[in-house]
């Protein structure tokens, strides 16, 4: 069942449209690695979704209603952008408030555990303006788990968090997503962290949905591949396409061809030089998670 | 909504603003009726003879008179004269309506401290908590004009209760005002007090920003915006008359007392006071449709 299901979303601002024909799915149970550059649209996307802004155009079901539906808006935990905090008030009056406004039975339980839950048990009478940025990300997390949500939408939690920090949080969402069954969107420019943690990606640029895949997709997309470039790289491709049937190919905006799979470079350099195409390079490449999602986020991509 | 109306009093409770506030009301009484008092004394009157005597035997000349040899008798029935028109003679709800209405250091106050209370939720961030609590934007503006009309009415209540509380503690002579009358001027004072604040509120959701808040409610409250409306329809003699249908006349007459000749009647003040909350509300309800969060 798609949680999260967009068709077609638009959000203009003054004209320009910041997110453009957007499609997006997002399973039950996923841990939803959403990736895009600064300004790609993600935060956005993230607002339409928790029904914070009206789409200008498309469709936005979450848990197959309008976000702004009462019982479905309190099914989302939100960590958009900064967590949204009275800095003159302490951390526990900033989640009583929120807990209130919810109606949550024994509000100050709630609140207390949920507090020790993300580690900032002995911080709750600290006001939270003295708060490092690490602290405050834990307690927009501990705001969004309040009223127990079935889906929790966070826009760059892992920001301010050093290394330690971040691992806890990673965690801290792994665990909600596997002993909990939330499902989680998570938008981050720590790849390395969310390659940890996503079972699925999105890649938004320009407004726009460049691709949905498993993670299990990404690591095969991710995995070696011989990078070929040769003097007539139709050609090629035509050749080694009738030649290696079982390898995949990747023809690149560079003019270069990318082959993955068990591949033996002796043999495609024989093949080539059989065909008569003389061949300029030839060699093996791994490309890591952020290798991978930059080339998407940025250059034309033709997966 | 009775969510979020448990949510802001929280707030209120445990925030410090509105402690302040209501703490300035108090000072602001007190300190007004005790320099009123300090004036009014005979102990003041002899010390300005004593402080003028000194003055004259230095060769320098002191005085609150016209009077070429210093106070004289004629001197001291013309200020029993002043101060009997200030404190004597005059009622208690017209007291506190030179202390906090005329001028409109009540209302200026009030919205001083709505545009913070309502503004910060903005520029904090708070508010996506809000709305994806409460995502139904009438019921959150339901709550707020509740909110706004009950906090107009503590701060009514509060200023009455120290200016009353300060004239007993100075021994400030008021005449007495009935009870239903001075209930039913509360009422009014309510009324348009909240008015302000709810156009105080508009400016506040239709910006965001606090600031915003605070000078539109600062040009309203002190009645410079009616002002400005009465000069333009004096250029209009016909329709002059609609100047009394602005918070500001309906306050200043409120400052006056309650239905005095010369005054807007309390069935007026009573509807204008209630359509502004009415137009603030619906002008809102737009403002806060409209607007992404």
């Amino acid at each position: 069942m798609n949680v999260i299901e967009t068709h077609g979303l638009v959000k203009t601002f003054g004209g320009r449209a910041a997110v453009d024909q957007f499609d997006m799915h997002v399973n039950q149970g996923d841990v939803y690695g959403f990736v895009g550059r600064n300004g790609a649209g993600k935060t956005t996307v993230m607002r339409m979704l928790a029904g914070l802004a009206a789409p200008s155009g498309g469709e936005v079901r979450v848990f197959g209603t309008e976000p702004k539906e009462a019982g479905t808006s309190r099914r989302i935990g939100t960590l958009i952008e900064a967590p949204g905090l009275y800095g003159s008030m302490t951390a526990y009056d900033n989640m009583m408030l929120k807990a209130l406004a919810l109606g949550l039975v024994d509000p100050k339980t709630k609140v207390q555990n949920l507090l020790a839950f993300t580690g900032l048990g002995a911080a709750g009478s600290k006001k939270t303006r003295n708060f490092s940025m690490g602290m405050k990300q834990r307690l927009g997390l501990a705001l969004a788990l309040l009223g127990d949500p079935d889906l929790l939408l966070l826009d760059e939690p892992l920001n301010g968090l050093d290394p330690e920090g971040a691992r806890e949080v990673r965690q801290l969402i792994m665990h909600l997503n596997d002993q909990r069954g939330i499902t989680v969107v998570v938008s981050s420019h720590v790849l390395e962290q969310l390659g940890k943690m996503a079972t699925r990606y999105g890649v938004i640029r320009e407004g726009r949905m460049v691709r949905e895949m498993s993670a299990a997709d990404v690591d095969q997309e991710c995995s070696d591949f011989l990078r070929l470039d040769a003097a007539n790289p139709t050609l090629a491709l035509a050749v080694l396409q009738e030649r290696f049937p079982a390898l995949r190919f990747q023809s690149m905006p560079d003019a270069s061809i990318r082959m993955y799979g068990s591949v033996d470079a002796g043999e495609i350099g024989s093949t080539l030089n059989e065909a008569g195409i003389a061949v300029q390079g030839l060699y093996a490449h791994k490309r890591d998670l952020e290798e991978f999602f930059v080339e998407m986020m940025g250059a034309e991509y033709r997966g | 909504m009775v969510n979020i109306m448990r949510m802001d009093v929280y707030r209120l409770v445990h925030g410090k603003s509105f402690w302040i506030f209501l703490a300035i009301i108090v000072g602001t009484a007190a300190l007004a009726t005790g320099m009123m008092s300090v004036v009014t004394s005979p102990e003041f009157m002899q010390s300005m003879q004593s402080a003028s005597d000194v003055a004259a035997r230095s060769g320098f000349k002191l005085s609150i008179t016209s009077s070429p040899g210093g106070l004289d008798a004629g001197d001291y029935a013309d200020v029993d004269a002043a101060l009997a028109m200030l404190s004597g003679g005059i009622t208690q709800i017209a007291y506190i309506g030179r202390l906090f209405l005329n001028g409109g250091a009540l209302t200026v106050m009030f919205a001083i401290f709505l545009s913070i209370f309502l503004a910060s939720e903005f520029e904090t961030g708070f508010s996506k908590n809000v709305f994806t609590v409460q995502p139904n934007r009438l019921a959150f503006l339901g709550a707020r004009v509740v909110e706004i009309v009950v906090l107009a009415a503590v701060f009514v209540a509060v200023a009455l209760a120290a200016s009353l509380a300060s004239a007993a503690v100075f021994g400030l002579d008021l005449a007495p005002t009935p009870l239903p009358d001075f209930l039913l001027w509360g009422v009014l004072v309510t009324f348009v007090t909240a008015g302000f604040g709810m156009l105080t509120a508009l400016f506040v959701w239709l910006t965001r920003k606090m600031a915003v808040g605070i000078v539109a409610g600062v040009l309203l409250s002190t009645g410079l915006v009616t002002s400005i409306i009465q000069g333009i329809l004096l250029l209009f003699p016909n329709l002059k008359h609609l100047a009394d249908f602005t918070l500001s006349s309906c306050m200043a007459s409120l400052g006056q007392g309650l239905d005095v000749a010369g005054g807007l009647s309390s069935v007026h003040v009573a509807v204008v006071g209630l359509a502004f909350i009415v137009l603030g509300a619906v002008l809102s309800a737009v403002a806060l449709q409209k607007k992404d969060i």
